[in-house]
């Protein structure tokens, strides 16, 4: 729809609204009622696809209150007013009288809709005009003026909770929480207590008793409400327990999932110090909970599923004779059948992995890719769960040989999983294995999974030098985590079968030690300096025999599964993290402006300490090439080793830390070691977290003249630095002195960055572009701000970040320490140089 | 409890909405839209609860829009979903259908709706019955569109949700309008055959389903099998096939829920529901049942290479309806997907698709790779094959035939029960002044996942 269009439209609105408001004396018949009545519908029209229909508010109240009898209008009209009155204070005012008067009516159906429109508005200094209404309101004959009224309260404490406090209105609802016959009002009050947090109003026995007796009485939504609120009560003793269980055992019967899912809450949570009646309460929900999830309505079934994961976690005996009630249904989508793969894993022992495995096969089949690779997954994890079950490793070495790569890829992963849990299959495992060639396992991390399970087991595997072979004259085209893995398992291989694989470690150390990306050349150096010393140390650490792993982590620790259960029946569950995660402290009524713009830009350095190190390893970048002509010259010389003079303590580290990365298991992401030198202070201080938005960015920099320019040189190490990891180490670092990044991009060998910083005190952001550019050497930068004095510190704190990448081209300080005494076993430091 | 309320269209405009408590920001539907269709990439269903910088999200997609509810409370997603549930129910017993089209033309209604069903974010009155003191506004009703098929019950052309008809028209119009009930079991079967034919698991879920146009809210009661057992019992072992294979007529089920407005006083020993049924469209009672039950159709493939041509595969499917010849199944649909060594297919129907050649046809969906054999009807017991001639991109293997499949079918058999639940009887409590509401009571089994292994 044109702008121009709605425009026009609007003032034709504009010009019926005023012909209708001046004829309504003489013309009150219908059709005056009825052309009013579309009139309101066209405006609420465009109120709903969002336009701004605020400036007719004068209009609108004359021409609806000529006809003030008609109902339907008079319900448009408050849709209306509540609408803008939040941006039009001054005009809501006038419509308070009309209101008000409204809500002494004598039709009841008019006294609630007024009161709710009134309490609706939103305009804190209208609360003294609202407060008396709704006194009455609580008491009036009707129950649909006393609904209304008990949550005009809630509306008010959101804008005005003194006012709420001060008038007693919270004592007022207890009371008519007590005495009121009416279902929805005892509803709507404990609603609002408990959000006014006067919930432990709510818990004393002679409150929660007569409610429970009732509670049929109540509609099933509050059904629901009274039951969270009793789930707060605690009973006197474990009889008072049984007697409400069997008060609300026939609420399991409920065709509405909400009610269930709230009692099969009180009941887990009543019985928890009950251990025998809670397992009795667990077998007793089994069933409800399963006739919930059969019905055809994906979206409530999809929320009780994610509880029945949760039990399924806890306590998966009790559901492991129903598993297949977990089986996926051809028409499900795809989030409902995730679910269930997960709660089939769960639930998989001795007694059924079997016959789940075999059902999981068929889904590898499935036309949804996705779901056939959460099938493999799910069987490679029963069979690293489930011991002694015959069958399901073959059927894992199966998917090798569906002919589909990503089928094959993840297949070769969970393999390399297992086999890290259970060497001994390995027998088993490697004739299928070494059947595939690596270009039939395209992806990434299932061909560095490959690659871990030839260099782990070349021994085995005869064709295993001449798989890789191929890999190692490709090396450069490689994704960083095959590099990575094809470097270890080169390593590995070629001290278990040294002839055939020299060739082929130095093809592949050649090309990784020249490899832009640091994780891959500084392994590469490793290994080349630890076969310089010693061949025999280099065996010990490169190619040191495997612990099996007796444990994975899981991807939710028990802990935090008992957090997520003491939520049980909420958004918790469904999104896995306990409420404290995705629930900011609440803002209700806050002003919208406030909200539209968002949290800051989630540059956010998440962890300073792995961060900081910063500047600290400035003069390491000149200390490593030293160190490389030393070595060689020193090559030959006795010198002590590495492992003696770095003591004990150091190559448990070494080791450790290499088997590990060796494995592939930590990916490319392993953290910078920490440096304890904290950096120089800067001159210029920045707030740690600014906070800009896009938008804004984007208009001061539009606004904004350069305030400095400058080019700044920049050594390949720090060109890599920067590049690597997708520039993300490089945002990070900075992010840690307080210069965000708003953006970061481009392609080899030019990228751009644009950041921002707030210094400390000073009025006005800095606003940054820096343009490296790879070919050059350099990086020009661009700064921004309309503080003149904050410009020139901040350019040289930035100069000083972009020399400190430069240091980060070095290995971690422990190693370094170990080589520097290596060296002459005396000094330490740049003196050396 | 919930900030706001909307309904977003399929492309994504907001038709309805609300705001409740004004602690999320208007641009929220924006931002729901594009999670919900970029989902993993656009590839996948996103979940119907998801949470965006502190904001979560809560939806059901019904008749093509999304309702969506927004908070920033850690809510039991149970009761969100359920009322949202709801409000689409609403719609359908006002707008007599839920689709764009029907909140579009009923705006203004469903504003009048939904002040009443919810109150600054929590759930008030919700019955569609109750609400109707409160709305004025009167429906703009749709005429359903040819299109969509024939509907559930194709025989009688109206049914719980083929029925387009308001609720508001028996009360505002009393009297003229035609008094009638209708209830209706419907079945909806999930089997799954292995590849020797056998069933491996198979499951009855099923709705007693009431849509009630009378006036006065008479109670009604409702008389089921006397013979229906309800829950597992110990003794039954792998052996015992319910009361299936003695041909006596005992129903069994694992377990049913009821609506609320049911009294079970006479359930235990009549088998009887009594209720007051309200106005709208719901289910009385659901119920589930994992006891073996007889079939409607039995497939079976053979998959050889052709004696010819090495580069084609021929393939027989055959179909047998194993239900009796005075019923009929509608709409039967046989969708056979393809390995990608398929390049395209060639059929032909039986010859006894000479008789109902019309009925019968199919099409090779390249893209997807499948190939669909569609029935406007299916007579029980009548048997019917096709043959396939699959050109093949490469050679034959024996991998072929491993990857053709599984066999899905769709299907809906009117007066057909898989179960054998049966209503005795449907009484209408009221003095009659000789005038009969019109009571109807249908039976319908659908597929819901009709898998067949090959």
């Amino acid at each position: 729809m044109g702008e121009s269009k709605s425009r026009g439209e609007q003032a034709e609105i504009r010009t019926t609204l005023a012909s209708l408001a001046s004829t309504s004396g003489s013309s009150k018949g219908e059709t005056a009622v009825t052309a009013k009545r579309d009139v309101f519908k066209k405006i609420i029209n465009y109120i709903t696809i969002g336009i701004d229909m605020s400036s007719m508010f004068m209009q609108v109240m004359t021409c609806a209150v000529s006809s003030g009898e008609d109902i339907v209008l008079k319900k448009m009209l408050y849709l209306y007013i509540c609408t803008y009155a939040q941006s039009n204070p001054d005009l809501t005012l006038l419509t308070i009288n009309l209101l008000t008067k409204d809500c002494k009516d004598q039709d009841p159906t008019i006294r609630g809709l007024a009161l709710r429109s009134l309490c609706q508005l939103r305009v804190a200094n209208l609360v003294e005009y609202i407060m008396s209404p709704i006194q009455q309101g609580l008491q009036d004959a009707h129950p649909y003026v006393r609904r209304t009224a008990v949550m005009g309260v809630l509306k008010v404490y959101h804008l005005d909770k003194a006012a709420v406090l001060n008038a007693g209105m919270l004592e007022t609802l207890q009371e008519t929480m007590v005495q009121d016959k009416d279902a929805q009002v005892v509803a709507n009050c404990i609603s609002v207590l408990k959000q006014a947090g006067a919930a432990q109003m709510l818990v004393s026995r002679s409150l929660v008793i007569p409610l429970l007796n009732r509670i049929k009485e109540f509609s099933e939504w509050a059904q629901c409400q009274v039951l969270e609120a009793v789930s707060a009560y605690k009973p006197a003793n474990e009889q008072e327990v049984f007697d409400i269980m069997n008060v609300l055992d026939d609420r399991l019967l409920h065709s509405n999932s909400a009610v269930v899912m709230a009692t099969v809450k009180l009941f887990l949570h009543l019985t928890l110090t009950m251990p025998p009646t809670h397992q009795q309460v667990l077998e007793r929900i089994k069933d409800p909970l399963q006739t919930l999830i059969s019905r055809d309505h994906f979206e409530t079934a999809y929320a009780v599923l994610a509880h029945f994961l949760l039990i399924a976690q806890r306590a998966p005996v009790l559901f492991s004779q129903i598993y297949t009630t977990f089986f996926c249904r051809q028409n499900e989508p795809s989030y409902i059948k995730t679910l269930k793969l997960e709660i089939l894993t769960a639930l998989a022992d001795e007694t059924n992995a079997y016959e789940i495995a075999t059902e999981l096969t068929e889904y590898v089949n499935d036309i949804d890719e996705q779901l056939a690779r959460e099938a493999v997954k799910a069987v490679g994890r029963i069979a690293i769960e489930v011991q002694d079950v015959g069958g399901i490793v073959e059927r894992l070495l199966g998917f090798l040989e569906t002919g589909k790569s990503f089928v094959t890829a993840e297949a070769v992963i969970q393999i390399k999983d297992l086999l890290r849990r259970y060497p001994s299959i390995a027998e088993a495992c490697l004739a299928s294995v070494s059947s595939i060639a690596p270009e039939d396992v395209t992806e990434p991390e299932g061909r560095a999974a490959f690659i871990w399970i030839l260099g782990e087991y070349g021994h085995n595997i005869q064709d295993a030098p001449y798989l890789l072979e191929p890999l190692g004259s490709s090396f450069a085209d490689e994704p960083v985590p095959v590099r990575l893995a094809l470097l270890a398992a080169v390593g590995k291989l070629f001290f278990k079968r040294p002839p055939e694989c020299q060739r082929l470690l130095g093809t592949v150390l050649a090309a990784a030690m020249g490899d832009s990306n640091q994780d891959v050349h500084d392994r590469a150096l490793l290994y080349y300096r630890l076969l310089q010393q010693s061949a025999k140390e280099a065996e010990r650490v490169v190619g040191a025999p495997l612990p099996a792993i007796s444990h994975f982590a899981e991807e939710q620790s028990p802990e935090l599964r008992d957090r997520i259960f003491d939520e049980f029946n909420s958004l918790a569950v469904v999104l896995r993290a306990p409420s404290a995660n995705f629930i900011q402290e609440s803002h209700v009524s806050a002003a919208d402006d406030a909200l539209e713009a968002p949290a800051a830009l989630p540059e956010t350095p998440r962890a300073a300490a792995e961060v900081d190190e910063g500047s600290a390893l400035l003069s390491s970048h000149e200390q490593e090439e030293a160190l490389i002509d030393t070595s060689t010259s020193n090559g030959n010389s006795p010198g002590p080793s590495l492992v003696s003079t770095a003591g004990p303590a150091a190559v448990p580290t070494t080791s450790a830390s290499a088997v590990d990365d060796l494995l592939g298991l930590s990916g490319g992401d392993f953290a910078m070691p920490v440096a304890a030198t904290p950096a120089p202070p800067p001159t210029l201080s920045l707030e740690p977290r600014p906070v800009l938005t896009p938008a804004a960015f984007q208009a001061s920099w539009g606004s904004l003249q350069p305030a400095a320019r400058f080019s700044h040189p920049l050594p390949p190490s720090a060109l890599a630095a920067i590049e690597a990891n997708n520039h993300q180490d490089f945002c990070r670092r900075t992010g840690a002195v307080g210069i965000a990044t708003m953006a970061s991009g481009g392609v080899a060998p030019t990228f751009r960055f644009y950041m921002y910083a707030k210094p400390m005190g000073g009025p006005s952001m800095v606003l940054l572009e820096a343009i490296v550019d790879k070919s050059a050497g350099s990086a020009s930068v661009t700064l921004k701000c309309e503080d003149a004095a904050s410009v020139q510190p901040f350019a040289e704190l930035f100069r000083r970040q972009l020399d400190a990448m430069a240091g980060v081209d070095t290995l971690g300080p422990a190693l370094h320490s170990g080589w520097r005494m290596t060296k002459g076993g005396s000094q330490m430091g740049p003196t050396m140089i | 409890m919930i900030s706001q309320f909307f309904i977003l269209s399929p492309r994504g405009d907001t038709i309805i909405m609300r705001d409740y408590l004004g602690n999320v920001p208007k641009a929220s539907s924006e931002v729901f839209f594009r999670k919900v269709n970029f989902w993993d990439k656009g590839g996948r269903d996103a979940p119907p609860v998801f949470n965006v910088d502190g904001v979560s999200y809560l939806y059901v997609k019904d008749g093509g829009v999304f309702l969506v509810a927004t908070t920033r409370e850690n809510v039991s997603p149970s009761l969100v979903l359920e009322l949202l549930k709801r409000i689409g129910g609403i719609i359908k017993d006002y707008c007599g259908l839920l689709s764009e089209e029907a909140v579009r033309k009923n705006f203004v209604l469903l504003y009048e709706l939904l002040d009443e069903v919810i109150d600054y974010g929590y759930p008030q009155n919700s019955s569609s019955e109750a609400l109707k003191e409160f709305v004025l506004n009167e429906p703009t009703m749709l005429k359903p569109s040819k299109s969509k098929g024939d509907g559930l019950f194709p025989g009688v052309g109206k049914g719980p949700t083929g029925v387009i008809k308001s609720i508001l028209d028996t009360s505002r119009t009393e009297g003229k309008a035609r008094e009638e009930i209708f209830v209706d079991i419907v079945e909806k079967i999930s089997c799954t055959f292995s590849s020797s034919g056998h069933v491996q698991t198979s499951q009855i879920d099923g709705a007693i389903q009431v849509k009630s146009y009378l006036t006065g809210n008479p109670a009604i009661a409702i008389a089921l099998n006397d013979s229906l057992v309800i829950g597992r019992r110990e003794t039954s072992g792998a052996t015992d096939y319910g009361g299936y294979r003695h041909g006596s007529d005992t129903v069994m089920l694992d377990d049913c829920n009821f609506h609320q407005s049911v009294s079970l006083d006479r359930f235990e020993t009549e088998r009887t529901l009594q209720l007051v049924p309200p106005d709208g469209e719901f289910a009385v009672m659901n119920y589930r049942s994992t006891y073996p039950f007889k079939p409607p159709f039995r497939v079976s493939t053979t998959v050889e290479e052709d004696p010819n041509s090495a580069l084609k595969a021929i393939i027989n499917i055959r179909i047998t309806p194993d239900f009796g010849g005075d019923k009929a199944a509608s709409g039967l649909e046989v969708v056979v997907p393809m390995p990608r060594e398929v390049a395209r297919v060639h059929c032909e129907l039986g010859r006894d698709a000479k008789s109902g050649a019309a009925t019968q046809s199919w099409d090779w969906q390249e893209k997807a790779r499948r190939l669909v054999w569609k029935f406007k009807r299916v007579q029980g017991g009548v048997e019917h094959s096709l043959r396939v001639r699959a050109t093949l991109s490469e050679g034959w293997g024996a991998g072929i035939k491993k990857s053709i499949g599984p066999i899905n079918l769709q299907f809906t058999i009117p007066m057909y029960c898989a179960s054998r639940l049966q209503v005795r009887y449907l009484q209408i409590l009221k003095e009659h002044k000789g005038h009969q509401p019109y009571r109807w009571v249908r039976y319908v089994t659908l597929s819901n996942s009709y898998v067949v292994r090959t």
